[in-house]
């Protein structure tokens, strides 16, 4: 549909300049034209001038009355006036065809009184008249005559000049429409290129936003996902030492007497609502933490983590674990939430430590491009690489509640949603076989 | 089930799979009130249970469903996926009443849903209805 637009302008403006070539140079050939018929009537009227003149039918004539004897002048008299007969009736059709009817009437008048007064001259000349008094009586005033011409001549070209500026001022027209037209035309084609470039403007913008909305969506039908998963994990796991207190609870109201049970089952009681209160309490820390905007500023490592450190030394020296730092750069990072980061994975460090090896972890960051990896390594009892995915997911953990490693499973979830929330990535290094590397990367400052 | 065993009398074997200590012991002991000759063998997560189900040739499975590791869907999948064990019945638990979470158990082929009661007796009824189910009518 596009394409024929364009096709039936580009036709259009084609057109329009064809006639307006056409146009310029039919005003040439018309004014060629006018100014040949006028050069040709002056042409025409010069030579009839000639001939009834001095040089033609007068010069002849008067030759004839001083000398009558001799009959060419009688004869060059009488062509002359034939001529200038056929010369007038010449300049009367080119006067027509330049539009001025002239029917040349003194003119025609006066060389027919010339044509009469020839003969007229013999008779006077043989009836005894002297040459002065013929002269007198055939005297013949040719002043109409020859202003008759100079007149038309005149006439002719001031209709010729009439002509050609009405010509002129038609193609001036002419030239001004196709001119007019092919600016209109232009200036057509033009806002259609505009319109659609603006359209196009338009639907990319529309596209953009489109776009941006889709990400929102999926960012939040995403974070929807985690809510529901989280939501579902949450009341499972809560369930769960609600049940065990549910029943120790009847197994007391059933043993009645046996004291020494009795006081084990409210210790298993006191340990589900302890267990209960953890949970919460991490749950509590999740929605805080792990569903936080982050209030992004420049960070500097080298002073912040070690001030996470410290707020949990405690852990670290009842664990007895040493940590090495390698700190270099600065990030863009809200410094609570990355503290938070730090105390997680130390944290985990500490929990998962392996019973032989006096824990140790070394923590580095290095600039990697336009951002800074951060790398969290222990000699504990690493992570499977199947798990790489999995232990990320909230409430997940690896460790059943009796193989003695105490966790909510909520830390590296914790730790996942900070970095995301900062635009950064989060992952477990399965190439690490000395224990478990987790690895994370912000944006430098 | 055959009745040739019906002269003597059928050492029932459960594999339960349950990773939390105090659900296990209470299954347990419930289970033996009512059938102490009921052997039960334990797996603390769906991969242990796999391992377990191949060697012991279980007559039921009590399967948990969230546990570390690989947890009890996924432990159901790779049963009823093996030509070998998918005639073994398989019973799965958890806390959760969703119908959801429930659809998806029957949608992979498991036998039957039991939601974790609250308390001690309403888990007795429920282990007492799945023995009656399971042991009793199948026997005879």
């Amino acid at each position: 549909m596009r394409l024929l637009y364009w096709s039936v302008a580009i036709a259009a403006i084609t057109l329009l300049i064809v006639i307006q070539f056409r146009s310029t140079r039919e005003l040439d050939n018309r004014t060629d034209k006018l100014y040949q018929q006028l050069s040709n009537s002056h042409g025409l009227a010069l030579k009839l001038t000639r001939k009834i003149g001095y040089g033609g039918l007068i010069h002849n004539f008067k030759n004839h009355l001083l000398r009558p004897t001799e009959p060419q002048y009688y004869l060059h008299a009488e062509a002359d006036a034939r001529e200038a007969t056929d010369l007038a009736n010449q300049l009367e059709a080119a006067s027509a065809v330049i539009g001025i009817e002239s029917t040349l009437a003194d003119t025609h008048a006066m060389i027919e009184a010339y044509r009469t007064r020839l003969d007229l001259i013999r008779q006077r000349y043989e009836g005894g008249g002297d040459v002065s008094s013929i002269d007198q009586e055939l005297r013949f005033d040719d002043t109409f005559a020859i202003r008759e011409i100079d007149d038309l001549a005149l006439n002719l070209s001031a209709a010729v000049a009439t002509q050609i500026s009405q010509l002129e001022s038609q193609a001036r027209t002419v030239s001004g429409i196709g001119v007019g037209g092919t600016v209109l035309l232009a200036g057509l084609l033009l806002a259609m290129f505009v319109n659609q470039q603006l359209k196009r403007q338009h639907l990319n913008a529309m596209e953009q936003v489109n776009q941006k909305l889709e990400r929102k969506n999926r960012e939040l039908s995403s974070a929807n996902e985690s809510l529901q998963q989280f939501a579902g994990i949450v009341s499972h796991d809560l369930k769960t030492p609600l049940r065990h207190i549910g029943y120790f609870n009847d197994l007391i109201a059933e043993e009645r007497v046996d004291l020494d049970k009795i006081t084990g089952h409210t210790e298993k009681i006191g340990d589900a609502a302890l267990r209960m209160q953890r949970m919460i309490a991490s749950l509590l820390e999740f929605t805080r933490t792990g569903f936080a905007q982050p209030a992004l500023q420049e960070v500097d490592l080298e002073e912040l983590f070690p001030l996470a450190i410290s707020e949990i030394q405690s852990s670290i020296e009842r664990a007895g674990a040493s940590i090495n730092l390698q700190l270099a750069g600065r990030v863009v990072a809200d410094p609570e939430l990355l503290k938070r980061v730090i105390h997680n994975l130390l944290g985990n460090s500490l929990k998962y430590a392996h019973s032989e090896r006096v824990p140790q972890i070394d923590i580095v960051a290095e600039s990697e491009g336009a951002d800074i990896k951060v790398s969290v390594s222990d000699n504990g009892i690493g992570i499977d690489p199947k798990f790489a995915q999995r232990i990320f997911e909230p409430w997940q953990r690896l460790h059943s509640s009796r193989s003695g490693y105490e966790g909510e499973g909520i830390g590296l979830s914790l730790v996942k949603s900070v970095i995301e929330a900062h635009g950064g990535k989060v992952w477990l290094d399965t190439d690490y076989t000395g224990g478990s590397r987790i690895e994370f990367q912000l944006a430098a400052a | 089930m055959t009745p040739a065993m019906a002269t003597e009398p059928k050492q029932w074997q459960i594999l339960l799979v349950e990773d939390d200590d105090i659900d296990a012991l209470v299954i347990e002991r419930l289970l033996h009130e009512l059938r102490p000759d009921i052997q039960v063998s334990r797996s603390v997560n769906g991969e242990e249970s796999l391992q377990q189900a191949q060697e012991k040739r279980p007559d039921l499975i009590l399967m948990d469903i969230r546990m570390p590791l690989m947890d009890g869907r996924e432990a159901l999948t790779h049963l009823k996926r093996d030509p070998e064990m998918r005639d073994i019945p398989v019973v799965m638990m958890s806390t959760s009443s969703n119908d959801e979470d429930i659809g998806y158990c029957y949608r992979h082929h498991a036998n039957a849903y039991m939601v974790k009661a609250m308390g001690l007796r309403e888990s007795r009824q429920s282990v007492e209805n799945l023995v009656r189910f399971w042991f009793d009518t199948a026997a005879h």
